[in-house]
């Protein structure tokens, strides 16, 4: 069946801002279902929140709209656009939930719209759980016991049938968040009660626990005529129990004889059918019983997912581009694969390599909650990697998370692990937490059985026995590096072995003793070198045209290396806070910009959610570890004339900066000399004195006494950091001496082997954040933008605004010299991002960083340039004169970037900001001016400002003066006030009328039950303390459960004042970026 | 571990460990790109005489178990892994991979680059080999290799006439309420008799049949029409086999004599035979299909099966005589290949693929229900 011609326009619907449960995968399926579109001819209009995506970018769709992703919004937009058909299967649950509100509100019919890709029927027979039960029991499949409740007196009833533990599952959420598990009646009780109420609907599913089964994910597409096929089996090292995202798990599966398979891949066939997809990719879970076999269905999304991300990037099979071709009416055998070329779309995926994926934490953000893993997703990003075997792949994908391990132990990083007694051992690894498998490899190497960890943890003995097998070399290893008798035909075996076990040349270098550069010599002395193999989706039955690679110790290479003009992009590895989308956003424009400039161009990640990874975003993709020994390795492959490129990539590539110049490696745009230059503290307060720029007194330590003589020579308030981490990792303010002591000693832990910052803190400066591109002798500025939180809270976390709004002219034109001037200075080829202060007048430069920025998309997407693009361009030799670079300054709208947090996944983790960073992602609002688009921002955060009601303000003495201005402008608009003694008493002074409720601390009925209550709607609240003991705690931590719009800091709640006065007068509308662009 | 080497008939060798059982063997190199069902492949009967190189490289990891065997041991010639998995884990496992190979006195090697062996024989076909784990240099492998001028030859298949026990059905696993609706065992078995031409046939279609409700009559590949069309059969049943139909001369000529007076069913090399009979030819190809994941349309239908085969020699499109009244049913979906062939006149038809899915996916059962409906 060809493409339908009776549909023109189509809206895409995006996943908005990065959250856990939710992260980049979705750019990337969005991306390849704008461009599948476009080619087939059709009008594309898209809405998404997020401006750190490709697909936001203005070519990828004839009408974008980065607004707040609400159905008011996506109302507007199909009342401006007036497509024939909404796709709502390629931006998550995000995107299919708002499409079902569209329809429940009569919308599809109102303007004559249809949903492509799924129908409201299926999705809401696979959505909702008694219904997919029903559905399941019907076609003779097997399901856990469970019963959908809606009160307690239900929940006691449903307990008693599923019996403990028991897990509740909030009905339509995110990711599966809100769900738990109860092992007894008081657990049940309060967990029970909570999952009813995280529901939007009221409703939770109580299900017999299937914990310590084993797990398994198919992904399956479908098109019009019926045909079905499995484009990949997923296996979960960790067993039921522990969210399919929070698992290390493998593809294909391992452990299931052929008739297992087949009939897991007959059930997944008869689901499909039976929930009525239509077309297009869904994800199938099952459960089985490792002792007899028994299967049960555990759910089904009927949409691109997480997983199909991962299985397209583990198969070569782009899922989400052929969701998309089918959703438009095409066959499966109408659609060419893109790899082989010459053979269709409809196959399934033959594998001969075996991919690991491994979650990345950061339970060290949020140290008021437990690192403990269970139902509810709690990571935030993740790595694939790829080797021939499961040892190769697994060791790949440890050293790949760069939690500065360098593969599975053998790296004298065991820590506590260590210190644990057996028994400590064996009950710690009882939990699922964030390195469960490590103490898991410690209890295997102390001599526990497989049997005994395999009772206890529920990890297929398969992959244990592998696991023992790794330490077993490992200890073979040591033995040698002690014995006297060192015979070199017996050292080339060894290393050779344990190469092909995935061992890296920093473990070898730790167990041998010796230099990991040392060992690399001797490695390659032996003649002991990676080749790579291709990803082609049918196990090299037929020749493929995509060079999509990766590494193995084996022995035929397959790498097609050019004599072309090339260069080659270092990703940056896996989502973590701090370092997410936007880094893999520069990357991508890089790779445009230089293909576009005639070079070759591969790209290097080990991140699957991504559109790097995409096989047709780059000439060559190598899915490899982004360590000095992978990306060396990829080195020696492409040749010294290979030019590589680590400023796009955020903090991870400008590491391997100096192991990879030192090794003579090319390295494009400014050298590493400058890199740093800049990261040296001395170095760059040196240049700053020498150019007579302003600079908070700055100071590095090597050592705590170092440290300590440098505070009392600047004096308190300080603000202490690492070097070298990115998103404020341990960053803090300090005051006084104890809590100094305190933040440095961490500090020093995270630094690694690098040191500690400590600079003079500013306080209550602007904080003003600015962009540039620099080719040497020219600078073009991208963005000058202010923080509306004022400094001292993460440049991350931070909502901005493009224009500034409050910084004076002959400020701004300070900014601008001084950029100018260090980006000459510090030989910027490429992109520099500065951060300043200003305070008194007085115009501080915070730090340089000569890469991409974290606010690159944000401009670009604010500016309508690619600055990403121009600067890869500008790395390549291009002048910015020749190519006609022009700063846009002052444009005719404003657009506010604000940030989200992951805080409803983590309870009890405190809501404050600080200089450390917390959130995972970003959203823009844009606007004619500043109230309307900062609300927008809000809106699409999550944050729905009231436009009437209570308003609690509760601010610390310093800010009681500030706080008028705004509380009288709420009290104007009608607001009615309500405040804490001391706050509401300042307020009465300056004539606003304000009643009084009791603090947290005090009895009912407090502040506290006013928020449960939801008569609260508004909640200023500046914070005098940090931590669970304080009552701003409390607060903050109610109005999360709520879900109470509320903020923590002065100009943040001007910022409110001023949104909520323009939406309220004015409205809300609608416009597509491309048509701002015209404007400017 | 003992060292193993494969030399191929063109002078390729690949080094590895023995994993087996030790000595020499010789046989055509093929491949098999599959995941799972590496005992079936190895038990089959059509694999006799194939080295077989695994190229998914993790083998063995469940283990093996008697219900999934295709036959009462081994029959392929050796088997070339890249890792072989050390300890088995599956509910259903009965013993290793490990031993059973070496119980069977089959050589085996792992950590051989499987991929580069396909990529060798895509580009240059299938050819014969040896793996061996004797001492010696690969040239004095070469020059004993060279001396078998001829395909490795077939097993015998049975001699003797034989009715196949009507109760052996397909064993379910019951790991859900009911396996699948892809097998309904039909009560009363043994209503339909079938002459089944033993060609190296698979026990998985025997136990197929009897599902389906036929009381299959085992018969050598050397049957005469005589004996096909004698009283009480209902239909005949061609099976799959090594090799090309050179090595089952003289079945055609006699199927020939069948057609039109009995309903007839080919698979794999049975349904090669079934066009030598029909008038067509037959071609070796380059390199055989040998996969779970071939995708196959169905002609008549326009819907795609995906199937398991095992074949290295295809039916010529356009030899078949214009009176055969012969028309192709199913093609290869990639590479465009004849997969099914009918006489619908005559109630003759074949597949090049394995319906009854030992390994492999469940998209074909209608091939028995066809027959079937053919015989009533």
């Amino acid at each position: 069946m060809p493409k339908r011609r009776d549909i023109k326009k189509i809206l895409i619907i995006g996943s908005g801002p990065i959250v856990i449960g939710q992260a980049c995968e979705f750019d990337y399926s969005g991306t390849q279902a704008c461009k599948a579109l476009k080619e087939d001819g059709y009008k594309v209009a898209l809405v998404n929140s997020n401006p750190a995506t490709i697909m936001t970018d203005p070519e990828f769709a004839d009408a974008t709209y980065i607004e707040p992703l609400t159905v008011e919004i996506l109302e507007k937009i199909v009342e401006k656009e007036r497509p024939c058909a909404i796709l709502p299967t390629v931006g998550g649950q995000t995107a299919l939930n708002l499409a079902v509100q569209f329809v429940e509100r009569g919308l599809d019919m109102k303007y004559g719209v249809e949903l492509i890709g799924a129908d409201i029927k299926a999705i809401k027979k696979a959505e909702d759980r008694q219904l997919f039960k029903d559905a399941m029991i019907k076609i003779g499949l097997d399901v856990p016991k469970s019963a959908y409740v809606s009160n307690m007196k239900q929940a006691f009833a449903a307990a008693k049938k599923t019996g403990f533990p028991v897990i509740i599952r909030p009905v339509f959420t995110l990711g599966g968040s809100g769900s738990s598990i109860a092992y007894n009646m008081r657990e049940f009780k309060e967990k029970a009660m909570r999952g009813m109420k995280d529901s939007p609907v009221g409703k939770a599913l109580l299900e017999e626990s299937i914990i310590g089964w084993k797990e398994y994910e198919l992904e399956v597409m479908k098109d019009k005529k019926d045909n079905v096929v499995i484009i990949c089996s997923i296996e979960n090292i960790d067993p039921m129990g522990i969210h399919t995202g929070d698992s290390i798990t493998v593809a294909p599966a391992q452990t299931l004889t052929d008739r297992e398979y087949q009939i897991m891949r007959d059930a997944s066939l008869a689901i499909i059918r039976e929930i009525g997809v239509d077309t297009g990719g869904s994800n199938i879970q099952f459960g089985v019983n490792p002792k007899d076999g028994r299967l049960v269905v555990i759910e089904m999304n009927p949409r691109v997912s997480r997983s199909s991300a991962l299985a397209s990037k583990a198969t070569g099979f782009p899922i989400a581009k052929i969701a998309a071709k089918l959703a438009v009416g095409y066959t499966l055998d109408e659609i060419p694969n893109d790899i082989t070329k010459y053979t269709p779309a409809l196959f399934e995926p033959a594998l001969d390599y075996v991919v690991v994926k491994a979650p990345r934490f950061t339970f060290e953000k949020f140290r008021e909650t437990k690192d403990e893993l269970g139902t509810q997703m709690k990571s935030i990003g993740e790595v694939m990697a790829i080797g021939r075997t499961f040892k190769e792949s697994f060791q790949k994908a440890m050293r790949s998370l760069e939690t500065g391990r360098a593969g599975f132990g053998a790296d004298g990083k065991e820590g506590i692990a260590g210190g644990f007694t057996l028994r400590e051992l064996k009950e710690k690894i009882r939990t699922a937490s964030s390195g469960r498998i490590f103490l898991v490899r410690e209890a295997l190497r102390r001599g526990v059985s497989v049997e005994d960890v395999y009772k206890i943890t529920g990890i297929d003995p398969w992959f244990l026995k592998n696991f023992t097998d790794l330490i077993e070399c490992e200890a073979g290893i040591r033995r040698f590096a002690a014995s006297r008798a060192k015979k070199p035909g017996a050292f080339k075996a060894l290393l050779r072995k344990a190469k092909e076990y995935g061992f890296s040349d920093r473990q070898l270098g730790f167990l041998l003793k010796k230099d990991e550069m040392q060992v690399r010599r001797e490695r390659e002395k032996a003649g002991i070198k990676p080749v790579y193999k291709a990803v082609d989706t049918c196990a090299a039955e037929f020749k493929a045209y995509t060079p999509y690679l990766y590494s193995s110790y084996d022995s035929e290479n397959e790498n097609p290396v050019s004599k072309k003009k090339k260069a080659v992009i270092l990703g940056s590895g896996p989502n973590r806070i701090g370092q997410g989308i936007e880094f893999d956003y520069c990357c991508v424009h890089s790779v445009f910009a230089l293909r576009e400039e005639g070079y070759e161009v591969s790209m290097v990640n080990c991140n699957p959610e991504t559109v790097s990874t995409d096989y047709d975003t780059s000439d060559k993709l190598y899915f490899e570890p982004l360590t000095a020994e992978d990306t060396l390795n990829i080195a020696g492959q492409e040749g010294k004339d290979a030019g590589f490129i680590v400023q796009f990539g955020g903090q991870t590539p400008l590491k391997l900066a100096n192991p990879l110049y030192k090794a003579g490696v090319k390295i494009m745009g400014t050298s590493p000399a400058s890199i740093d230059l800049a990261e040296d503290r001395k170095k760059f307060a040196a240049i700053l004195d020498r150019l007579s720029i302003a600079h908070p007194e700055p100071g590095t330590a090597r050592t705590l006494k170092e440290a300590k003589k440098i505070a009392a020579n600047l004096g308190y308030p300080l603000l202490v950091r690492p070097s070298y981490v990115l998103g404020g990792r341990a960053m803090e303010i300090v005051y006084d001496d104890d809590s100094f002591e305190e933040f440095v000693k961490e500090a020093f832990i995270v630094s690694e082997k690098h040191s500690v910052l400590i600079d003079r803190f500013l306080e209550d400066a602007v904080e003003v954040d600015v962009d540039c591109v620099s080719d040497g002798k020219e600078a073009v500025i991208a963005g000058i933008m202010e923080h509306i939180e004022e400094a001292g809270i993460h440049s991350g976390d931070s909502a901005c605004v493009l224009p500034c709004i409050t910084v004076r002219g002959d400020m701004i034109e300070k900014i601008k010299s001084i950029t100018r001037q260090l980006a000459i200075e510090l030989k910027v080829k490429g992109l520099l991002n500065i951060q300043f202060a200003v305070k008194n007048d007085v115009v501080y430069v915070l730090e340089a960083n000569p890469r991409a920025s974290r606010t690159i998309p944000f401009v670009s997407k604010a500016t309508g340039v690619a600055w990403a693009k121009i600067a890869a361009t500008v790395m390549s030799g291009r002048t910015l004169k020749s190519l006609k670079v022009k700063e846009v300054l002052d444009l005719p709208h404003v657009a506010v970037k604000e940030s989200v947090f992951p805080f409803n996944k983590f309870p009890g983790a405190d809501t404050v900001l600080g200089p450390e960073m917390k959130s995972t992602g970003e959203v823009m609002g844009i606007d004619a001016d500043f109230g309307r688009a900062y609300f927008k921002s809000q809106l699409a955060a999550g944050q729905k400002l009231p436009f009437s009601g209570t308003v609690f303000v509760s601010v610390k003495n310093k800010d009681k003066r500030d706080i008028v201005f705004v509380v009288k402008k709420l009290e104007e608009l009608g607001f009615k006030i309500i405040a804490t003694e001391g706050t509401a008493s300042a307020l009465k002074r300056y004539g606003i009328s304000a009643d009084t409720v009791r603090k947290a601390a005090e009895k009912s009925p407090n502040i506290i039950d006013l928020i449960k209550s939801g008569v609260v709607s508004l909640i200023i609240n500046t914070p005098a303390g940090k931590g669970p003991r304080s009552d701003d705690y409390k607060i903050r931590l109610n109005a999360i459960i709520q879900g109470t719009p509320f903020t923590t800091t002065i100009s943040g709640a001007q910022a409110v004042v001023s949104a909520i006065e323009a939406v309220k007068k004015g409205g809300m509308s609608v416009k597509p970026v491309q048509e701002y662009y015209k404007n400017i | 571990m003992k060292r193993a080497i494969l030399v191929l008939e063109d002078g390729t060798t690949f080094e590895g460990r023995a994993c087996g059982a030790a000595g020499e063997a010789f046989g055509r190199c093929v491949y098999n790109t599959s995941a799972a069902g590496y005992q079936e492949a190895l038990s089959s009967p059509s694999s006799a005489g194939n080295v077989i190189a695994f190229t998914y490289p993790e083998i063995g990891a469940y283990g093996v178990n008697s219900g999934d065997a295709e036959s009462g041991r081994i029959h392929a010639a050796a088997a070339v892994f890249k890792r072989l998995s050390p300890a088995p884990s599956s509910w259903r496992a009965e013993g290793s991979l490990r031993d059973y190979l070496v119980k069977n006195r089959v050589v085996a090697a792992e950590n051989m680059d499987t991929r580069a062996v396909l990529r060798h024989i895509r580009k240059r076909g299938e050819m014969n080999c040896i793996l061996t784990t004797k001492q010696g240099t690969a040239g004095g492998v070469l020059k004993r290799l060279k001396s078998f001028k001829a395909r490795p030859a077939a097993d015998a298949p049975v001699k003797k006439e034989y009715t196949w026990p009507a109760a052996k059905t397909l064993q379910l696993i019951k790991i859900f309420n009911k396996e699948s609706s892809y097998i309904r065992i039909v009560k009363k078995p043994g209503k339909f008799r079938v002459a089944v031409i033993d060609c190296g046939v698979n026990e998985s279609f025997l136990r197929m049949l009897a599902s389906a409700g036929c009381g299959p009559v085992v018969m050598p590949a050397q049957a005469k029409a005589e004996q096909l069309l004698k009283r009480g059969i209902d239909g005949v049943f061609i099976s799959n086999g090594p090799g090309g139909p050179a090595l089952r001369e003289g079945v055609a000529a006699e199927v020939r004599k069948v057609a039109g007076k009995k309903p007839i069913l080919g698979i794999g090399l049975g349904c090669q035979i079934l066009a030598l009979a029909l008038g067509g030819k037959v071609y070796e190809m380059k390199s055989g299909h040998r996969g779970a994941n071939h995708s196959v349309k169905n002609l008549r239908t326009g819907s795609v099966e995906v199937v398991s085969q095992d074949h290295g020699y295809a039916i010529d499109k356009k030899s078949f005589p214009k009176n055969s009244g012969v028309s192709i049913t199913h093609i290869n979906l990639n590479d465009g290949t004849v997969e099914g062939i009918e006489a619908a006149k005559l109630k003759c038809f074949g597949v090049q693929y394995y319906p009854q899915a030992r390994p492999g996916a469940h998209d074909a059962p209608y091939v028995f229900g066809k027959f079937i409906d053919y015989m009533r």
